[in-house]
């Protein structure tokens, strides 16, 4: 079978799995609905495991859509192998929310109507990955929009949440619509919305053209897209409040797979992003890191931190592809899909456990709870904050390095800024990585190395202990022997019962966050095998990544230290920070509020006033006329009785008077008759006699 | 058959309503029968139409001519008059939009249970002067169904209306007849220019006539009459074909409605029951426009290309002003009757571009709206029958209870949102996109123009969000009121539903009609 065509199938599965769910999702019981999807969405992950390249270069296969007049407008697949990894990357990633979301969702009463979103978001999702066309990416970009905005509101009693769904939609719209116009001035420069003939077309323009007013706009509209979908600044006010959606929805949509989107349409289309564009977009991305890491350092919300922390790593992937380092994003794209993915998840079950309380100051200590999830907590944790043999540090480092590369071989010293910014936002991360660690996992007094060291032991004595028992199996007596045995199988047991589905996709997800995962060297992003596939683009500036590495290290180390002294002054009754900066940081810079200020509040100001201008004025000039006319009407017959009327009155009533008058003539006396003929005769000969 | 299948489209449900007329009152659980299986008969007979339907060709398919008046107007000429219907292209979408749209209308005039057999009969009344209307292709047969269907209109909105229909129908006829009399106005004008090239020579003298194909060729003009295209006869300094083109504006203007003509629109929606509302938004709506593209657009493209801006700054004007005072509604059908008007102006910004994008998108676009304005008013019919009650405010948390009607609402709010696999956003996709190609309008035109698909999510989202999220409540102790959907709404929604949705997808059912015609139709400029 050709791999178009698998395609299809498995987005048929998904299109059946939404509907037949969404119908029968009061009928069906929660394991059944779980199965159902699990099952379709397994059969996916085969299926994109499965498919093999035909050509390198990429297939495009076009089947015609529909006709406007002579104008073709074409279903056009992409394969290539950016299609393969995120049509993976989306399915892999979902496969094991949907896991984790069997425990998660357990009980609740929208249960089949929640996994009917995930299968439609899916499909959405693969849709954008497989379009060759910006007219398909377009709909199916407003397609995980839905869904988003489903997902979000998804406890639509909740008036929070479907006040942020809502909003997401809205501001997602707003760049939208950049990316509306953007489409349609590709349609009108390029004459075609296929991807790649756009690319190609762009690949052979010279400089100049490349750099003209008109491929420079067209880049930045399109960006706009980017911008709303992935958070950047100005447009990520929705994300922070995304999180009002279920935790595994925020793992798989606001973490790890539609805020890429933006990423991932920008890489797609990168060949059409003239310079400008490119520094438009690095410095776009550089603010969007930086201000996102500031307001994730002062967050108590579990989930708003870690929101926080996706925009700042979304910007830092702008930030990628701004400097010309497409693949590295991409790398950072997928490697923060994982680590995001399972700090999510990870966060879910912490906040299941905690019986859906997400404020971090009255947990603590959770280590000795759910250590497992603090295992996976922790290795995820390390990856985003850029620790060595973990995934973050190789994508994340080799942005850095490219960012240097990048700035040194641009005219001005200036352009190091964004490098600078991007080392000074991973220590950041580390910091408040670190702070979250600490004051979810660990008690407040504990120390992590220590802690680490005797964990670590103490796994040490259990294997040792085990292996023990197995190697010592023959030399003991069969009693003790029988005594050891039930022991561990009741450990093993107990173990493996502490390994729901929720630590189980934990744990998956942490596992993708260790470096070897993706390069057998864990300090060379070049050696991984992404790099094999995608082109690397080299670098003589390895050196950056080593400083990375102490920021880092430096950023923990600080985060320690800091949160080891604010927990002792954590006071769970203040909602927000004390100090001007640090609220002002806390409550996302005010832009939520700025907007609604500056943009709500004038148009639902406006909106009744015009509806008033409509009733009155224009309205009211209808009914006016309406009225003018009975008016008129009421004149023409006054007019019409006392005028014209009273006329014809005079005129009867005048006849009627000489009538009457010379009735009276005709009276039957012949004498009358005889003076009156008499009379006339007289008259008649004066008259001769005149003449 | 075929030869036939246009006038049974017609005269089938005129034959209906005779006889809903004849029958006795003791019949009066049958008409609504009557007028049911009239429509879906009807729906039947287009759907073999749309089938036959030769996607190829982009003249008139399905004709039928047959001589109807021939008058001698002395030393004038003849004045020639057919019986003259025939599709292509433009109408042809429309006619389908009418079958579907009137079998929903007939549907949902079960509810109606005063004076049934007056309703039904006017209903089927209507039901032909529609199709009438859509399919004549006589400038005076197009007229006359024009006007045809503002008499069972005016009865069906003032006798089964709200507390105010006297005032809404007396406003919706005087206004709409207002607008008929400045098309009888041109139409006369039109016909005394034109003459039948053919039966001229054949009969040695001018013979007036209403042919639209005759109308739309240049050479058909008599030389120095009043409309002549390149002769042009001046009216206090201004050429005859100015005024005749204004007035046409005006008079589709006002059916459409554009702004500033549209304030019939909100009253008579409001107090028009459901299914008058439906077929109101649905069809009645799309002959205003249908008349602009056919009749303004198709016989003075000399003029249209100069009022360009006119017509695309009506378009947008529409959109952005209906938009914002959809916003400030509280009634939920006063907001649906506004986003109508905004909707309905991507049909002139798509038309005034004059680009096969901008003029097949404006098709589809009155199509798509066809259905999900159909649906937004079923919607609020609904509420309507269960409380009789439609402020926004009232009603709190439908989802809860109403999940099967929540469901509709989304794909209908949707759908009118422009939601892309919905039939919205191909309308409003290509209506801007021809914005965007045409030589002529500024980008920013079509730009202001997205302001609209922006505000629209705004009050659609919005009310979604009062009315179906949150806990359940609703005003005046109507909660148990509020059950889900029965079988007949749910059989009119959720069929629009699919048809949204099928449409939306494969906007091809739309697009391979139309376009072939939109190409010859666009030759002419």
């Amino acid at each position: 079978m050709s791999a178009e065509l698998v395609i299809l199938i498995n987005i048929l599965f998904y299109l059946f799995g939404f509907s037949f769910l969404l119908y029968k999702r009061n009928q069906l019981s929660e394991q059944s609905i779980g199965l159902l999807s699990i099952l379709i969405n397994f059969i996916g992950v085969l299926f994109s495991m499965g498919i093999r390249l035909s050509d390198i270069s990429g297939d495009v296969i076009s089947y015609n859509w529909f006709y406007i007049s002579d104008k073709l407008f074409t279903i056009d697949i992409l394969l290539n192998d950016l299609t393969y990894l995120m049509y993976f990357l989306v399915q892999f990633i979902a496969l094991w929310v949907q896991v984790f979301s069997l425990k998660y969702m357990q009980g609740d009463p929208s249960f089949g109507r929640y996994y009917a979103y995930l299968n439609l978001f899916i499909l959405a999702m693969i849709g954008i990955v497989i379009s060759g066309n910006l007219l398909m990416i377009f709909m199916f970009w407003e397609l995980v929009g839905l869904c988003s905005y489903l997902l979000v509101g998804f406890w639509y009693e909740k008036k929070s949440a479907t006040n942020a769904a809502m909003k997401a939609f809205l501001v997602n719209r707003i760049g939208d619509i950049g990316f509306f116009i953007g489409i349609l001035l590709v349609y009108r420069y390029f004459g075609t919305l296929d991807v790649t003939t756009i690319v190609n077309k762009a690949q052979v323009m010279s400089a100049a053209s490349l750099n003209s007013p008109i491929i420079t706009t067209i880049g930045l509209l399109l960006f706009c897209g980017c911008v709303a979908k992935s958070a950047q600044l100005p447009l990520q006010v929705w994300l922070p409040d995304a999180m009002e959606g279920p935790t595994p929805v925020s793992a798989l949509i606001h973490a790890a797979t539609m805020v890429a989107a933006g990423i991932f349409l920008m890489a797609r289309i990168e060949p059409i992003l003239s310079p400008n564009t490119l520094l438009v977009m690095a410095v776009v991305g550089m603010l969007t890191m930086f201000f996102g890491a500031c307001s994730a350092l002062v967050q108590y919300d579990i989930k708003k931190l870690l929101a926080f922390s996706t925009i700042s790593q979304l910007g830092l992937m702008v930030v990628g592809i701004g400097v010309g380092a497409v693949n590295t994003a991409l790398f950072h794209l997928v490697t923060h899909a994982f680590f995001k993915a399972g700090l999510f998840l990870s966060a879910g079950a912490v906040i299941h456990h905690m019986h859906h309380e997400q404020d971090m100051r009255k947990m603590g200590n959770l280590r000795r709870e759910i250590p497992i999830i603090y295992y996976t907590y922790t290795i995820c944790a390390a990856a985003l904050a850029g620790i060595p043999f973990f995934s973050g540090f190789l994508s994340k480092d080799a942005i850095v390095v490219a960012a240097f590369e990048w700035a040194s071989r641009q005219p001005k010293q200036a352009y190091f800024i964004i490098p600078a910014v991007c080392l000074v936002v991973s220590g950041m991360s580390a910091y408040y990585m670190m702070r979250q660690v600490f004051l979810v996992f660990l008690e407040r007094e504990d120390n992590p190395l220590e802690l680490i060291s005797s964990s670590a032991k103490s796994l040490y004595k259990n294997v040792a202990k085990r292996i023990e028992g197995i190697v010592n199996v023959e030399d003991d007596e069969e009693r003790q022997q029988a005594e050891i045995r039930h022991a561990e199988e009741g450990d093993l047991l107990d173990f493996l019962s502490d390994i729901g589905p929720m630590e189980l996709s934990s744990i998956v997800m942490a596992i993708a966050s260790i470096g070897f995962v993706f390069a057998l060297n864990p300090f060379s992003a070049e050696s991984s095998w992404f790099f094999h596939t995608f082109h690397h683009e080299a670098t003589s500036y390895q050196w950056v990544a080593y400083i990375a590495i102490l920021v880092a290290l430096n950023g923990v180390l600080l985060g320690y230290i800091f949160t080891k002294e604010e927990s002792y002054r954590l006071d769970n009754e203040e909602l927000e920070p004390r100090g001007m900066i640090a609220k002002f940081i806390f409550k996302n810079y005010y832009l939520s509020e700025l907007y609604q200020t500056i943009f709500v509040k004038p148009l639902l100001w406006i909106s009744p006033k015009i509806n008033l201008f409509d009733r009155k004025i224009i309205d009211g000039a209808v009914n006016s006329v309406g009225s003018l006319t009975i008016a008129w009407a009421s004149l023409n017959y006054w007019v019409e009785r006392s005028i014209i009327d009273s006329f014809v009155g005079l005129v009867a009533n005048t006849t009627a008077k000489i009538g009457s008058y010379t009735r009276q003539i005709q009276n039957g006396k012949a004498q009358t008759y005889i003076i009156t003929i008499f009379v006339c005769l007289v008259l008649m000969m004066i008259l001769l006699i005149i003449k | 058959m075929n030869n036939f299948l246009l006038s049974t489209l017609i005269f089938l449900p005129l034959a209906g309503s005779v006889m809903v007329l004849l029958l006795p009152s003791t019949y009066r659980d049958s008409f609504r029968w009557i007028s049911l299986i009239v429509s879906v008969i009807n729906l039947l007979n287009i759907f073999t139409l749309y089938n036959n339907f030769d996607r190829q060709l982009s003249d008139y398919q399905f004709v039928e001519q047959h001589e109807w008046i021939r008058m001698s107007l002395g030393n004038l000429g003849v004045l020639s008059i057919d019986y003259f219907l025939g599709v292509d292209g433009i109408n042809m979408p429309m006619v389908l939009l009418s079958g579907i749209v009137l079998l929903i209308g007939s549907i949902a005039s079960f509810t109606i249970e005063y004076r049934q057999k007056a309703y039904h009969s006017l209903y089927l009344l209507l039901s032909g002067s529609v199709i009438g209307c859509f399919a004549a292709l006589d400038f005076f047969l197009f007229f006359l169904f024009f006007e045809f269907m503002l008499l069972p209109m005016y009865f069906l909105i003032g006798i089964w209306g709200g507390e105010r229909r006297e005032y809404a129908a007396i406003k919706f006829f005087i206004y709409t007849l207002v607008g008929s009399i400045f098309i009888l106005i041109v139409m006369i004008g039109l016909s005394m220019s034109v003459q039948d090239s053919f039966f001229s020579q054949e009969m040695g003298g001018t013979v007036h006539t209403f042919d639209f194909r005759q109308l739309t060729d240049f050479k058909n003009y008599i030389p120095h009459s009043l409309l002549h295209p390149i002769e042009k006869q001046m009216i206090f300094g201004v050429s005859a074909r100015y005024f005749a083109f204004v007035l046409l504006i005006v008079g589709f203007g006002i059916k459409l409605p554009s702004v500033p003509f549209h304030t019939w629109l909100p009253d008579a929606h409001v107090e028009a029951p459901t299914p008058v509302s439906v077929v109101l938004a649905g069809i009645l709506l799309k002959v205003g426009a249908y008349g602009f593209i056919r009749i303004a657009y198709g016989f003075f493209p000399d003029i249209a290309y100069q009022f360009t801006y006119i017509v695309a700054g009506a378009g947008v004007i529409s959109i952005i002003y209906g938009a914002y005072n959809a916003l400030a509604q509280e009634d939920l059908k006063k907001m649906i009757a506004y986003s109508s008007i905004s909707h309905m102006g991507f049909v002139l910004l798509g038309l005034a571009s004059m680009t096969v994008e901008g003029v097949n998108g404006a098709i589809y676009q009155m199509f798509g709206h066809g259905l999900v304005s159909a649906m937004l008013f079923l919607v609020a019919g609904v509420i309507y029958d269960r409380t009789h009650n439609r402020l926004i405010e009232n009603f709190r948390g439908l989802s809860s209870v109403m999940p099967y009607f929540t469901l509709a609402v989304t794909v209908a709010f949707f759908g009118a949102l422009g939601l892309p696999t919905l039939p919205g956003f191909m309308g409003e996709f290509f209506t801007i996109m021809g914005g965007f190609q045409s030589e002529i309008l500024p980008d920013w035109v079509s730009m202001l123009a997205m302001l609209g698909i922006v505000l629209s999510a705004g009050y659609f989202l919005w009310t979604l969000q009062k009315m179906f999220f949150g806990t359940f409540w609703a005003n005046r102790n109507q909660e148990e009121n509020m059950k889900d959907l029965d079988f007949r709404e749910i059989v009119m929604l959720y069929s629009l539903a699919a048809l949204s949705i099928i449409f939306g997808i494969f906007p091809s059912l739309i697009f391979d009609i139309s376009g072939e015609s939109v190409k010859a139709f666009l030759n002419g400029f």
